[in-house]
């Protein structure tokens, strides 16, 4: 996939241009005619299972490096974890409270003692400790951290693992390339992509999926399909192409042909080896990160995992003790297992959350919210491990030393999946929009 | 067998099999349309946007559909006002009104009735305050709808309800409208934002960071506007207006500079007002600003046809569909005193409401455009649940049952609505449907529930109840599709049905639920 070049692409995919003209011209009615991203999406057949022809054509040619990463894991640490108890201890500090640090596999990186495993795994791991944003609300912190953009009333930007679903190629895929495992809110939307990218939804692998089972036996289940058509028929007569526009048939085959899918056994994490499933830990967020991995060899191209709890107004140091038990051994593990695989190089794995905690400890014993200088991990995927970017004061101060903004991140993340992360997008209203406004932190990268 | 085991079922089931029985036997007393004497002040106002409207097919060479089916049209009433499809009994009732006043006896019934207000206030709260919960304790979304409800129910005049929205005080909790302040964060910004969009259908927030050279809306119109919201202050009593400036950073000198409030264009005379609030909601809401009433206008339009006159919904500044619509509409809203009630009649009057969908040859892109045939247009989540809450009765599910109510007020948090996924503050753009929408279709659990076969659910009755195999289909048509079966329909099922009794009955009648259901028609306004 990766040696195709420029012009492989370009021939191979309708420049986006003409989408967007043929979009503008075509005012014509509330269906799927009507609006740009509805006919680009409808025409790369939802999204899901045939060949995603389009987008990528005007960007390729422009993307700085040779792509490595292919796929995308982000492990969701909803709550906003506070970043002294995991990624940026300050042992010995007036902020540290009781928490202490442990050295890890890189000499002169420390890690919050409750991440022993993962301080085993340093070398493959980038910290950034110097995010900063804006953005110190649940909801409007967590849009930010999952899309590169601050909310917005006049448009709604794709999730970056809607970009990547949309922008990633992908022929053989029948199961949702973009899928969230055991979400927490709902941000994880295909935006101004449109609603086919948005996030599937599932929950911990170890219960059936959620409405993929019929819950008739199979030749009933045929019988009802066959009634199906008749009132579909009667519909097409009714309505002409009119009615073939909605692809509400198609939309069904699609969703009919996805719940026989083999793709799905990704989802059984109880195939794999006892010692397998051990490393990651018996919780729903360790079989989640199990089940991302064989995700990721089915073709999809982004899972994100949730695991909340990390708001802790109250009793922050047990609460983030608890937290890190489940977080260490799945994200430690993913990192062992994904290199096992020979998966490491093209899955980026990120960790974040919507924002970090205050340095002050208040009097329920617990940290507030700190959207001014928090911490996220990076591994794999083209990211050069075994380094820290950016440093908070030891003092609790607001300003980090070497910021890095959200878009920078984001733009480095797309960068090293082979995205442009300037290419032009055009919103359902036709306003022009870049995937990220930021610049690749080349340091980030190997 | 069947009749053995009623003897075990409970009184109260077994009532609730005889209502079963009186429906099915068309004996149910029809509930009774409100008497209102036919308005000719509305048919007039119809009749000039129809003029508007024929000048316009003309002028592209289009003719436009007949009417619909007087079935269709009422569904459309439902799903447009209440978010849900006509029982089988309300449908009854209307086959024995005359042809000529159906629309509007069921329009005027509708209107009266309490899910028209939850329903029409879910819709027009995610416009004011958005659809997520906002900030922990101080604002609760769902206090909001309530009150927008009530407002709604007793129909409290639209530009009064926007000026109390705009200048109220006080604790979310007992003067819930502060929650728009307060859903906001009271930033001066963002309600400076809500407030031009909302409300007046301008997007004069793209000018927040900078001018742009062709745009209308300059930086300082913007700045001048959020400048009406620096005196809002939390206080121990709740919101309050207790002072403060606007301040922004002087882009040259890099000063803080204070900005006075301003509105961007005249709209009459404001006169003095002690808050700033006031002042703003008085040129908001004032007679002569041109877009207060036009934005509403086409927010209720596009609610009842699935397709605005103008779209984006909240950009008034964008080609119309058809010019002139809007203003008439507009001008006769203020007429009658911001009445949103008058306004849904005259809407619903029109020829446009009115047309059929299809037509004997295919209808055009530009046909649907110029609503010279009714839009196709996709259902909202929770028009859809709150049509799998309907067809499981055969009896209206309405104000008095309390489901209906119940579910659009605890709406955000509906599991269904959750599976099946919410556009949001979008909900007003068009998108195909998607996979997982079809999969909790064809195997979640609430379309499972409500179209199976028990001794309360629709399924259940159709099967134990109805005369014959032919009544069965049609009754399952009507209370799904609000129409009869054609008749290739009705011979397929009623072939699935032949000679079926009991158990096997009832889910040979689930399996047509099924499939009635899981059709584009089921899920689609039309």
């Amino acid at each position: 996939m990766e040696s195709l070049s420029a012009s492989d692409k370009t021939q191979q995919r309708p420049p986006f241009a003409r989408v967007i003209q043929s979009c503008q011209a075509a005012r014509s009615g509330s269906l799927i005619t009507r609006r740009t991203f509805g006919r680009v999406t409808s025409l790369s057949s939802l999204a899901w299972l045939a060949a995603q022809h389009f987008g990528l054509a005007d960007a390729v040619a422009t993307a700085p490096r040779r792509p490595r990463a292919r796929a995308l894991i982000v492990l969701w640490l909803g709550g906003g974890p506070s970043q002294l108890e995991t990624f940026d201890p300050k042992p010995g500090t007036a902020i540290a409270g009781p928490t202490r640090a442990i050295p890890t596999r890189v000499p002169g990186i420390e890690l919050a003692a409750g991440l022993p495993q993962l301080a085993e795994q340093m070398e493959h791991v980038a910290l950034v400790r110097s995010m900063l944003t804006k953005e110190g609300d649940h909801e409007r912190g967590t849009y930010l951290m999952r899309t590169g953009y601050r909310p917005n009333p006049t448009v709604v930007h794709p999730a970056l693992g809607a970009i990547c679903a949309a922008e990633l190629p992908e022929d053989r895929a029948e199961i949702p390339r973009y899928i969230s495992i055991l979400p927490s809110d709902k941000a994880s939307r295909g935006g101004y992509l449109g609603e086919e990218f948005d996030a599937f939804r599932s929950g911990d692998p170890r219960d059936p999926l959620p409405d993929l089972v019929s819950s008739t036996a199979d030749a009933r289940r045929l019988k009802r399909l066959e009634d199906l058509d008749v009132v579909e028929r009667a519909m097409a007569r009714r309505y002409g192409a009119r009615g073939q526009k909605t692809l509400h048939r198609e939309t069904v085959d699609r969703a009919v042909r996805m719940m026989s899918s083999e793709q799905l056994d990704a989802f059984r994490v109880q195939d794999e080896p006892a010692r397998v499933r051990e490393g990651y830990g018996d919780t729903p967020f360790g079989r989640g990160c199990l089940a991302a991995r064989r995700l990721i060899e089915a073709g999809v191209r982004c899972i994100e995992i949730s695991l909340p709890g990390w708001d802790t107004h109250l009793n922050n140091f047990k609460g983030t003790a608890e937290q890190t038990k489940t977080l260490d051994p799945a994200f430690a593990a993913l990192i062992q297992d994904l290199r096992a695989h020979d998966l490491f190089d093209s899955t980026l794995v990120l960790c974040t959350g919507e924002f970090g905690r205050t340095p002050r400890i208040n009097p329920a014993d617990g940290r507030d919210h700190w959207p001014t200088g928090f911490s996220l991990a990076l591994a794999g995927g083209g990211i050069r491990g075994g380094q820290v970017i950016g440093e908070t004061s030891p003092e609790g101060k607001p300003q980090p030393k070497d910021p890095c903004t959200v878009d920078d991140v984001y733009a480095t993340i797309l960068a090293s999946m082979g995205i442009d992360p300037a290419k032009m997008m055009s919103t359902p209203i036709g306003r022009p929009i870049k995937l990220s406004e930021g610049k690749v932190i080349e340091r980030l990268l190997a | 067998m069947q009749r053995a085991r009623c003897l075990l079922w409970s009184a109260g089931a077994l009532l609730g099999l005889v209502a079963g029985v009186a429906v099915l036997a068309l004996a149910a007393q029809a509930p009774g349309p409100r008497a209102a004497p036919p308005d000719a002040t509305v048919a007039e106002a119809a009749g000039r946007v129809d003029q508007i409207m024929q000048e316009a097919w003309q002028a592209a060479g289009l003719e436009a559909l007949p009417p619909a089916d007087s079935m269709l049209v009422a569904r459309r009433l439902y799903l447009a006002l209440c978010g849900t499809l006509p029982s089988l009994e309300e449908m009854r009732a209307l086959e024995k009104r005359p042809p000529e006043t159906r629309a509007s006896d069921h329009l005027e019934r509708l209107l009266g009735d309490r899910r028209f207000a939850d329903y029409f206030a879910e819709r027009l709260a995610r416009a004011f305050v958005g659809t997520q919960d906002g900030p922990f304790l101080i604002y609760r979304r769902r206090r909001f709808v309530y009150w927008l409800s009530d407002q709604l129910a007793k129909s409290r005049p639209y530009d009064e309800l926007v000026r109390e929205l705009l200048t109220a005080e006080g604790l979310w909790t007992d003067q819930p409208a502060t929650n728009y302040i307060t859903a906001q964060e009271r930033d001066p910004i963002r309600l400076a934002a809500r407030t031009a969009r909302a409300f007046l259908g301008l997007r004069i927030d793209c000018a927040q960071c900078h001018d742009h050279p062709f745009a209308r809306w300059k930086q300082r119109d913007f700045q001048g506007l959020a400048a009406y919201f620096a005196e809002v202050q939390p206080t121990v009593t709740g919101i309050a207006d207790r002072g403060g400036e606007f301040k922004v950073e002087d882009r040259e000198t890099k000063e803080e500079r204070v900005v006075p409030p301003a509105v961007p264009f005249d709209a009459g005379s404001l006169g003095d007002a002690a808050r700033r609030r006031e002042h703003l909601a008085r040129w908001v809401t004032s007679r002569e600003n041109p877009y207060f009433a036009q934005a509403i206008a086409n927010r209720v339009w596009t609610l009842v046809f699935g397709q605005g006159l103008v779209e984006p919904v909240d950009d008034l500044e964008a080609d119309p569909r058809v010019s002139g619509v809007l203003e008439v509409l507009a001008d006769d809203f203020r007429a009658h005193g911001y009445d949103l009630r008058r306004l849904i009649r005259v809407i619903a009057a029109t020829r446009a409401f009115g047309t059929d969908s299809a037509g004997a040859a295919d209808v055009s892109p530009e046909q649907q455009n110029l609503f010279a045939a009714f839009p196709l247009t996709r259902l909202r989540s929770e028009q859809i649940a709150g049509s799998l809450i309907q067809i499981s009765s055969l009896r209206t599910v309405d104000a008095d049952s309390h489901v209906l109510v119940r579910f659009f007020r605890v709406l955000n948090s509906s599991e269904f609505v959750n599976r099946y996924g919410d556009a949001g503050e979008e909900e007003l753009s068009v998108h195909t449907g998607t996979i997982p929408q079809r999969l909790v279709m064809m195997n979640g659990k609430t379309p499972r529930e409500r179209t199976e076969a028990n001794l309360v659910n629709a399924a259940g009755r159709i099967a134990a109840l109805a005369p014959s195999d032919e009544a069965r289909v049609r009754i399952a048509y009507l209370v799904c599709l609000s129409r009869v079966p054609t008749a290739d329909e009705a011979a397929h099922f009623v072939e699935r049905l032949r000679g079926l009794r009991a158990k096997p009955r009832g889910l040979a009648v689930e399996d047509m639920l099924w499939a009635l259901v899981n059709a584009t028609e089921f899920s689609w306004n039309h």
